[in-house]
C-alpha cells in the first residue's frame, strides 16, 4: 500500500514541479551559451534572470508542495484520500518522502545555478571555476578532510531545514483543518503555525545556548566537543557554533511528524 | 450483528446539533433510503460512517468495526461532490482505484464507461458536471464492497440517467452488502427501497419498511415526507 | 423507469395482481419457469426484497412452487389458474356491469353492443 501512495503521489506531482525545474535548467544552459556565443549584451540580463529562478523555483517547489498537501487531504480530494484504506501515517509519510525528494532536487538545481553563476562570475576574471572554489577552501585555514566535513554538514543541514519546516506546515495545515477550528477558516493554518512558529524559536534557542554541544576549530581541524555556546561564552573560549540547536531541531520535527500523524489519525474531519 | 449498527450517536456542529442520540442497526441485502430535508445530518452521517469524521459522540461500528482501516475496505462512498483530481483521466481513475481496493472490477467499471459514452482518457477537468458524476458513481459501484453509501446519485443528472442509475444499483444488489442512498428526490426512488429512515432536524423521524409505510398511511413515502416537513416542492 | 407503480398502495401488493395478471393472460405459461429474484427486481425497478416478499405469498396462495435447487415455478394446475382468472375476471365484470347500468343499458342492449365492439376490434387486429 505505501508503494502505491508513493507511486501516485509522483504521479500527481510529476506534471507540475519538473517543468520548473527544466525551465530553470534552460536558462542555465541559456547563460552558458550566450557567454560561449559572446552575446554580451543578453548575458546581464540572463544572468540576473538566471539568478531570479535559482530562488524562485526552491520558493515555488516549496508552494506547490505544501499547497498539494493542503488540496489532497483537505480540499475536495480529501474525500477520496481519506477514504483510501491506508493507515493514516502512510499517507503522511508517502507526502513526506515524495516532497523531500522534490525539495531535495530544487535545492541541487539551486546549487547548480550557484556553480553556474561562479562560473560566469569567474570567466570575466579569467579564471576558471575549479580555481575560484579552491581559493575559498584556502580562505578558510581548514585542511582537506575538514572541508569535506564542512560540505557533508551543510548537505546534512540542508536536508534537516528541508524536513524541518516541511514538519512545522504540514501539522500546521493538519492542526488548522481540525473541527475545532474549522470556523477559522484559512485562520486556522496560519495561527497554527504562527504558534508552531513560536514555539519552535524559543526551543531551538534554548537548545543553541543550553545545550553541551558544539563544533568548533581547533588547529585547522573541524571538532566536535562536548561545549555549549553558553558554557563557551561565560567561560571566554574560542568561539563555539552550538549544535544543541540541532538536536532540537530534529527532536521537533520528528515530534511535529508524529504528532501530525495521530491527528490524521484521530482527528479528521472532513468539511 | 448487524451489517451497520449506530449506538446513541450525538453529533453538533459549533454547539448546534446535528445528530442526537441516533441509534440504528441496518442488515446485508437491504437498500436503505437516507431521506430528509437539507441540512438535517444526511450527508453527515454518511460521511462518519466513510470514516470523514472523527469527532462524534457515540458508536458506529461496520461489521464490527469503528470506522477505520478496515471499514474503509469494505465501504464504497460516493460524496456529493467531485473528489477527483482535474488532471486525471478515468483510466488513470481505474488504476488509482485498482491499485488501492482488491474488490474493484476493472473490466465492468470499463463496460460502464463505454455505456455511459465517457472517454477513457477524457481529463476530468473537461467534463461536464454531469459527466464527472457518472464516472465517479462507475467507480463507486464496481468495487464488490459490503457497504455502498450514495450522497444525492442522482442531483445533477438527466431523468434518463437516473433511471440507469436506479437499475444499476438494482443490478448491483447483493445479499451481503448494505446500500445506503441519501437523497431528497424521493418519488422515483422509493420503490427500489427496503427501508426509509427519515431524518428531519435532530431528530429520527421515521424508521420502518416502505411497504409498512404505505400501508400504515396510504400514501406514498414521498407524500408522508412532505406532509412532515411541510415542503410544497419535492427537488 | 420501466413500469409505473402507484404510489399509495404497498408495492408488494402491486407485484402480487401484476404477477397473477401476467399468469392469468398466459403471458407467463403455467409450468415456465419463473425469473430470479433479482431479475424480477431489475425488470420491474423495485426491492428485491419486496419481490421476494410478494413471490412468496403466491406460494403460499399455491400460484408458485419452489423446486429447491432449481427455482420457481408457476403451478402447472391450469384448474387452479382457470379459477383464479374467474376470480379477477369476475371483479373487472361486475364493475364494468355497474357502470354500464349507470349509463342506463339494459342487458340485452348490453350484449348485443358487446359482440359489435368485439367483432369490431377483431377485425383491427
Amino acid at each position: 500500500m505505501f508503494s502505491q501512495l508513493v507511486k501516485h503521489e509522483f504521479k500527481a506531482t510529476r506534471r507540475l514541479i519538473p517543468f520548473i525545474y527544466l525551465v530553470t535548467v534552460l536558462i542555465i544552459l541559456s547563460n552558458l551559451a550566450v557567454r560561449q556565443l559572446h552575446m554580451d549584451w543578453l548575458s546581464g540580463m540572463l544572468l540576473v534572470l538566471l539568478i531570479l529562478l535559482g530562488i524562485g523555483e526552491v520558493m515555488m517547489t516549496y508552494v506547490v508542495v505544501f499547497y498539494r498537501y493542503y488540496k489532497n487531504l483537505y480540499n475536495s480530494e480529501g474525500y477520496l484520500t481519506h477514504t483510501l484504506p491506508v493507515p493514516p501515517r502512510q499517507l503522511l509519510t508517502s507526502k513526506i518522502l515524495v516532497s523531500f525528494i522534490w525539495l531535495l532536487i530544487s535545492y541541487l538545481v539551486m546549487f547548480a545555478v550557484v556553480l553556474t553563476v561562479i562560473l560566469l562570475k569567474a570567466e570575466e576574471y579569467d579564471q576558471g571555476l575549479v580555481q575560484v572554489l579552491e581559493l575559498v577552501v584556502q580562505s578558510t585555514g581548514l585542511n582537506q578532510a575538514s572541508v569535506y566535513w564542512i560540505a557533508g554538514l551543510i548537505f546534512a543541514y540542508a536536508c534537516l531545514a528541508i524536513l524541518f519546516l516541511m514538519a512545522q506546515i504540514f501539522f500546521a495545515i493538519t492542526l488548522g483543518n481540525c473541527s475545532r477550528f474549522h470556523h477559522l477558516g484559512l485562520g486556522g493554518p496560519i495561527v497554527s503555525y504562527l504558534g508552531v512558529y513560536f514555539v519552535s524559536q524559543i526551543a531551538i534557542l534554548i537548545g543553541l545556548i543550553a545545550v553541551p554541544l558544539g563544533l568548533t576549530v581547533e588547529d585547522h581541524v573541524l571538532k566536535v566537543v562536548p561545549r555549549g555556546m553558553a558554557a563557551a561564552f561565560f567561560n571566554g573560549q574560542d568561539f563555539v557554533i552550538g549544535l544543541g540547536s540541532i538536536v532540537v531541531i530534529i527532536a521537533l520535527t520528528v515530534g511535529l511528524f508524529t504528532w501530525t500523524a495521530r491527528l490524521l489519525k484521530n482527528h479528521t474531519s472532513l468539511r | 450483528m448487524a451489517m451497520i449498527e449506530i449506538r446513541h450517536l450525538n453529533k453538533a456542529y459549533s454547539n448546534k446539533p446535528v445528530l442526537t442520540d441516533l441509534s440504528l442497526a441496518i442488515d446485508s441485502g437491504r437498500i436503505v433510503g437516507l431521506l430528509g430535508p437539507n441540512g438535517c445530518g444526511k450527508s453527515t452521517l454518511l460521511k462518519m460512517m466513510a470514516g470523514l469524521i472523527s469527532d462524534y459522540q457515540g458508536e458506529i461500528l461496520i461489521n464490527g468495526h469503528q470506522p477505520g482501516m478496515e471499514t474503509k475496505a469494505l465501504v464504497s462512498y460516493l460524496p456529493e461532490k467531485t473528489y477527483l483530481s482535474g488532471w486525471m483521466r478515468p483510466m488513470d481513475t481505474f488504476d488509482l482505484f485498482a491499485d488501492f481496493y482488491p474488490d474493484f472490477d476493472r473490466r465492468r467499471a470499463e463496460d460502464m464507461l463505454g455505456r455511459f459514452r465517457l472517454e477513457a482518457g477524457q481529463p476530468i477537468k473537461t467534463m461536464s458536471k454531469g459527466m464527472q458524476e457518472k464516472l465517479q458513481l462507475i467507480l463507486v459501484m464496481s468495487r464488490q464492497a459490503k457497504v455502498y453509501l450514495l450522497d444525492e446519485p442522482m442531483g445533477g443528472v438527466d431523468p434518463a440517467t437516473r433511471s440507469a442509475i436506479l437499475d444499476l444499483v438494482l443490478k448491483n444488489y447483493q445479499e451481503d452488502a448494505v446500500m445506503i442512498l441519501a437523497t431528497h428526490l424521493i418519488q422515483d426512488v422509493e420503490r427500489i427501497f427496503d427501508r426509509a429512515i427519515l431524518l428531519g432536524f435532530n431528530e429520527l423521524v421515521m424508521d420502518d419498511e416502505i411497504d409498512n409505510i404505505r400501508q400504515k398511511y396510504g400514501k406514498s413515502v414521498d407524500e408522508v415526507f412532505r406532509e412532515v416537513f411541510k415542503c410544497s416542492v419535492s427537488l | 423507469m420501466p413500469i409505473e407503480f402507484d404510489a399509495n398502495m404497498p408495492i408488494y401488493l402491486q407485484l402480487i395482481a401484476r404477477i397473477r395478471q401476467s399468469v392469468v393472460s398466459g403471458e407467463m405459461p403455467p409450468g415456465s419457469k419463473l425469473p430470479s429474484v433479482r431479475d424480477l427486481a431489475i425488470e420491474y425497478g423495485v426491492n428485491p426484497n419486496t419481490v421476494q416478499r410478494a413471490l412468496s405469498e403466491l406460494e403460499r396462495d399455491g400460484l408458485l412452487y419452489t423446486e429447491r435447487t432449481a427455482g420457481r415455478y408457476i403451478t402447472p394446475d391450469t384448474g387452479q389458474i382457470g379459477k383464479l382468472r374467474e376470480a379477477l375476471s369476475a371483479q373487472h365484470i361486475e364493475r364494468f356491469i355497474g357502470q354500464m347500468r349507470a349509463l342506463g343499458y339494459q342487458k340485452t342492449q348490453l350484449i348485443r353492443i358487446l359482440t359489435e365492439k368485439w367483432s369490431d376490434l377483431d377485425g383491427h387486429d
